[in-house]
């Protein structure tokens, strides 16, 4: 308000301002190119300097490490380097280990691809899941698009779910989620009903069970209309039916409280529970995962509080022992809530 | 077993285990290191029956090793570690041994601060987390004192999840912003991700980059399902978790460094390739 209160303001603004209004006069001025020069070559080796500085400080540090860690003396440095070779000798000692591993699982995964077998006959599965203590009546699986693989793309997904499903019925399942993080197979559920068919059928011969698509999601179901009730339900879920379902919901409740129609205290786990498995999928017993590592890769997250996890090391293929492998150790586990 | 323990027993062997730990432990900082890790702490009940001990000395061993995993946390600079203390479901189990279990968790709780201890030594600001309606009054006078006495240690958080599970955690969140949108202080458009994270017990923590689980079970029991389900690798350890030993932890960081490098190799390469 006062000119006292105004004039540090205005020393602040004009304080940045000599210098590029005298800049270009002086560097436009011929008489001082010899000193230029001589600046220059200090400049030069100046840069030479922090250069070398920055290539050993900067360069030198990996990506990833974190900021506390990075050397700030010649000693630190030294020092770094030589705890950091000694990580990455580690590190490829572990290669070499995850190089045999994968050798033994393979050998083992092949060995027990040969010892169980559908052959694709149900009575086979009957019996390979016969005298287990209990079996999954929900069976959720995730499976990873590829595109430029043999028996990759969207046919190739379509191929393995029908694989998946004629071995669900032969375990007796009852529902299964098909997990895809994309949804690539979320719209295309006359496309896939025909392969499951025609898989079925070399299974089952001519009268193959009954079974019904649907995607919670797009709240469509294929066949619309049925004779008998389905052998087995599917549903097909993606990333969408996770975080961005709970987010959604707490969206739609948040602008009908902000009308005065809803009451925040009845947003009970029980209650989201329900609308849960209302509208997206109900808990699975057990997640087969078809992949080499433990990666739930964004299956939602309210459904699988209790939900075995199932995965072999090393595999990468859509295979019958890997599924039966998960419903063995899903028939051994025990599950006490709490106790 | 037996042939371990009684190498144990020779002089320096203590000492040299504890000193090739701060080695490896100094060399695995070099690479990346996780910011937050969670570890549900299963098998102490497990451990008891096995070695023919009361529940509450299974407790006991249990919280032995936590003690170590923290001191390798702390070597190593992880940030946050969360742990699952105690469940909602818990309850459920018999009075006698939930009273056990609270008073447990008093005691640790002041052993924890008491003077010169854990969180002195390693600068751990201590955390509960969970629904306090349902913790019994002389444990939560234990937990106010405990995180007031440790709120000015900085260089690392213990999340004690107790009572906690993670479904109630996420609707606790949603019914918090349902509630904030009520009063009109938030519009439900900006509603997204971020902000149920930022109204989770977990809000002020980095994401968690390991969980792990012992005893052999592979399920997750409501715990962290939001925070591990994507993004975050989960380890199933076959081992109790009073037997926990350091070198699993440890080869557990090694696996996790050894990736995570690929991946920033990998990012390296291609950041590469764009320049020329």
């Amino acid at each position: 308000m006062s000119p006292a209160a105004a004039s540090p303001e205005v020393k602040g603004n004009l304080k940045p301002r000599p210098p590029p209004s005298q800049s270009p006069a002086t560097s436009s001025s011929s008489s001082k190119r010899s000193s230029e020069m001589g600046a220059t070559k200090a400049r030069q080796s100046a840069g030479f300097v922090t250069r070398i500085k920055d290539f050993l400080f900067i360069n030198l540090v990996p990506l990833g490490t974190s900021p506390a860690q990075i050397p700030s003396n010649l000693f630190q440095l030294v020092v770094f380097h030589i705890y950091h070779t000694a990580l990455i000798f580690l590190h490829i000692i572990l290669s070499f280990y995850y190089l045999f591993a994968r050798q033994y699982h393979r050998a083992k995964n092949n060995f027990l691809a040969f010892l169980y077998h559908h052959h694709r006959t149900p009575q086979l599965i009957a019996q390979d899941i016969k005298g287990l203590a209990k079996t999954p009546q929900h069976v959720g699986i995730i499976l990873n698009y590829k595109e430029n693989e043999e028996g990759g793309g969207i046919e190739g997904l379509m191929e393995q779910v029908a694989d998946v499903v004629s071995w669900s019925i032969g375990a007796c399942v009852k529902t299964l989620t098909v997990y895809e993080r994309t949804g690539k197979l979320n719209k295309l559920h006359e496309a896939t009903y025909k392969v499951i068919n025609r898989t079925l059928k070399s299974y089952y011969g001519e009268t193959i069970p009954v079974v019904k698509l649907s995607t919670p999601h797009d709240k469509t179901v294929y066949p619309e209309e049925m004779a008998t009730d389905p052998d087995i339900n599917i549903a097909f879920i993606s990333q969408q039916d996770g975080r961005e379902f709970l987010v959604e919901l707490t969206r739609e409740f948040a602008y009908k409280a902000a009308k005065g129609e809803f009451e925040p205290s009845k947003l009970t786990v029980d209650n989201v529970d329900r609308l849960a498995n209302q509208l997206v999928i109900t808990e699975p017993e057990l997640i087969v995962l078809f992949g080499p590592k433990l990666d739930l890769d964004g299956f939602p997250p309210w459904q699988i509080r209790l939900s075995e996890i199932y995965y072999a090391p090393y595999n990468n293929s859509v295979t019958y022992n890997v599924m039966l492998r998960g419903i063995r150790r899903y028939s051994k586990c025990k599950i006490n809530v709490g106790r | 077993m037996a042939i371990t323990s009684w190498i144990r027993t020779f002089p320096l062997v203590q000492y040299f285990i504890a000193w090739t730990q701060e080695i490896f432990m100094s060399v695995l900082k070099t690479g990346p290191v996780p910011q937050h890790v969670a570890f549900v702490m299963d098998g102490n009940r497990r451990f008891a029956r096995r070695r023919k001990l009361e529940v509450r000395e299974g407790h006991s061993a249990g919280f032995e090793s936590l003690a170590h995993i923290l001191e390798m946390c702390y070597q190593v600079g992880i940030k946050v570690v969360t742990v699952y203390a105690f469940s909602i479901e818990n309850f459920k189990r018999p009075t006698v041994e939930v009273d056990a279990l609270m008073e447990i968790a008093r005691t640790k709780l002041l052993q924890i601060i008491h003077h010169g201890d854990l969180a002195d030594r390693f600068g751990i600001s201590i955390r509960v987390l969970g629904q306090r309606s349902m913790i019994p009054p002389d444990v939560l006078a234990a937990i106010d004192k405990s995180t007031e006495m440790t709120k000015r240690n900085t260089t690392a958080i213990l999340n004690i999840c107790f009572p906690y599970t993670s479904r109630d955690d996420i609707a606790t969140s949603m019914r918090e912003i349902v509630t904030k949108s009520e009063k009109h202080e938030l519009e439900p458009e900006t509603i997204d991700e971020r902000l149920l994270e930022q109204h989770m017990f977990t809000k002020d923590c980095p994401p968690l980059d390991i969980l792990v689980r012992t005893s052999g079970v592979e399920r997750l029991s409501d715990f962290m399902l939001w925070q591990s389900h994507q993004n975050c690798t989960v380890e199933f350890v076959n081992c109790l978790w009073p037997e926990f030993e350091p070198w699993r932890f440890g080869s557990i960081l090694l696996k996790w460094s050894r990736s995570k490098a690929v991946e920033f190799r990998k990012m390296e390469m291609e950041r590469d390739q764009k320049q020329l």
